[in-house]
């Protein structure tokens, strides 16, 4: 086990990439969450018709609109910090295809590492991936919290569980990167499909086959985990009278692990049948 | 004698493409074993199978009496085809990683580079070297932690006259020091200068295994002449083991079915009366003897 993370750990330490992506993420990650706050809201400035109940105040930036209020701040920045889950998605897309288009992953096997002790040591550069990004943003929320909201009056771990649900969305994107880049060996195409994959074929697919089928596609868990904030954030449900959100739905955590240990387990067998 | 590697019946098929008949083949330990034949032979094939990184369609191999492969390949020093490093590392980061997947303690580093010559150059990122290089690290990376067996294809590959003499030299020195080596090649005088035993594969056929020397002694010539020519070939035809004579260059050229040895025929016409004048063993080079068994093999 530790043989393995070293392994992979002097693939990754090395090579600039790897420096370089994790570097943006966190920076510009961390950097979008505190300014977002400050970013003015069209219309700003409007006061409440308290003759009209559907003229709403509308707050001047999304700081005054609740962004960083605590119990909804957790599910805010995670749902902004999902937007960033393709660097490191492509990062470990990149690095897998290049074992093949290098022919190193056949050298570490011809050097005395097995195909599941490969497989094991990218699982490896996964994880870290996946509780790097996780970090950055349950740091950075957690900064946010301290300076935007009072403790002795709202709970502070309340509805962090959409840290969690972030994690399970990078988690799935990541091991759908990481069966592409085995699969198909070469990372400019495995981006490309990956890319048409999620914003394309999936969505064109769903509509087709309509609810409820199209909420079980493989990328639709993970999608669903985190709902859209701004409805809320902007009271719209109130006005639309619809129930918004307030916590992770387990069912769609679970089917989306399940996804991504299915993806896991593909890109396992592909390694295992494949003539090197 | 101890077994280092044995074949039993390993074979491949690409589709329409027979590349691996089924054949067995024994590999003593300390000895020098070439595995000689032109390209898509199936020695590549055969590498990749006993390294397993392709799967056999039948039959197996067994490392070290019965060894498990990635523990075997840990003994191993194996150089296969094109050498792969990862380009953005240096060479030393390149040779450190394949200690670690090697599992080596003191993994002498700078002394790999140093045998190959690459020592100057050890900090600078692999994507830099030009294919000489990249062939002398590859070969570096198959000397780390002094392994049982050294397994080259085309150790060769990609060096100048220079680089050449230093590997073939090297591995003379190496399996010296009774290291196992196996080496794949099409260039005869790659194996026929170091390797104690042969065999040889076409179109995915073994043809032969066994001696180098045998396989050059097989077929000896033994080239005589006499003041009496005709003399000579009356005597000679009386001996019964003769299979084949042939004038050439002034000389007789003569074959036996059982062993002949240059004195004893020699012995054999002077208890005749003919007193030779010239007599010579010609040995069939190896060269000779692959062509010849190549050709009887398209014939039949």
């Amino acid at each position: 086990m530790i043989k393995l993370i070293s392994i992979e750990w002097h693939k990754l330490r090395y090579h600039r990439f790897f420096w370089i992506g994790m570097v943006l993420f966190v920076l510009l990650l961390s950097a979008l969450l505190v300014s977002f706050g400050s970013f003015q809201i069209f219309g700003s400035g409007a006061e409440a018709d308290p003759n009209d109940p559907s003229m709403l105040a509308i707050p001047a930036n999304l700081a005054d609109a609740g962004f960083y209020t605590l119990p909804f701040v957790w599910q805010n920045t995670s749902y902004l910090a999902g937007f960033f889950k393709f660097i490191p998605a492509f990062l470990m897309l990149f690095f897998m295809a290049s074992e093949f288009e290098y022919r190193t992953m056949r050298q570490n096997v011809i050097d005395g590492l097995s195909v599941g002790e490969f497989f094991f040591s990218k699982i490896f550069s996964l994880l870290l991936f996946a509780l790097v990004c996780t970090i950055t943003v349950a740091l950075t929320t957690s900064v946010l919290i301290y300076s935007y909201n009072d403790l002795a009056e709202a709970d502070f771990w309340l509805q962090s569980s959409f840290i969690i649900a972030f994690f399970a969305e990078v988690f799935f994107i990541l091991s759908l990167a990481f069966f592409l880049g085995i699969l198909l060996k070469k990372s400019a195409l495995a981006i490309i499909i990956l890319v048409l994959y999620y914003f394309v074929v999936e969505p064109v697919l769903g509509f087709y086959v309509g609810s409820p089928l199209s909420d079980y596609l493989p990328t639709r868990p993970s999608r669903n985990l985190i709902p859209e904030p701004f409805t809320r954030l902007f009271k719209i449900n109130s006005f639309l009278n619809i129930e918004s959100l307030e916590s992770v739905s387990i069912k769609n955590l679970l089917i989306s692990f399940l996804y991504s240990i299915v993806l896991l387990f593909g890109s396992f067998m592909v390694l295992k049948k494949r003539d090197l | 004698m101890q077994i280092v590697l044995e074949i039993d019946g390993i074979s491949k098929r690409y589709g329409k493409v027979q590349a691996l008949k089924p054949y067995k083949l024994q590999i003593p330990k300390g000895t020098t074993f070439g595995i000689l034949g032109p390209n898509g032979s199936g020695k590549t094939t055969t590498l990749g199978i006993i390294l397993g990184i392709l799967s056999s369609d039948s039959g197996g191999f067994t490392w070290f009496n019965g060894q498990s492969v990635n523990s075997a390949k840990k003994r191993i020093g194996a150089l296969l085809e094109t050498p792969n490093f990862y380009p953005y590392m240096t060479a030393y980061q390149n040779l450190k990683l394949v200690a670690k997947i090697k599992e080596l303690q003191n993994p002498n580093i700078d002394g790999v580079l140093k045998t190959v010559n690459l020592l100057e150059r050890a900090h600078h990122k692999f994507k830099g070297y030009s294919l000489g290089m990249k062939q002398r690290l590859a070969i570096a990376a198959s000397l780390l932690g002094e392994p049982e067996v050294l397994l080259l294809d085309e150790p060769t590959n990609g060096l100048d006259p220079t680089g050449i003499a230093e590997v073939r030299d090297l591995i003379t020195r190496i399996a010296a020091t009774g290291t196992t080596v196996i080496i794949a090649s099409h260039i005869l005088a790659e194996v026929e200068k170091v390797c104690s035993h042969v065999a040889v594969l076409q179109n995915g056929s073994l043809l032969y295994s066994g001696l180098a020397d045998e396989l050059s002694a097989k077929d000896a010539v033994i080239a005589v002449a006499s003041a009496d020519m005709q003399a000579l070939e009356n005597a000679i035809k009386e001996l019964s083991s003769l299979k084949k004579i042939r004038p050439m260059d002034g000389h007789l050229h003569l074959s036996f079915s059982e062993d002949m040895s240059p004195s004893k025929l020699n012995k054999l016409l002077a208890e005749q009366g003919i007193y030779l004048s010239y007599i010579e063993e010609k040995k069939a080079s190896l060269e000779e003897r692959f062509l010849k068994i190549l050709t009887r093999d398209k014939a039949n």
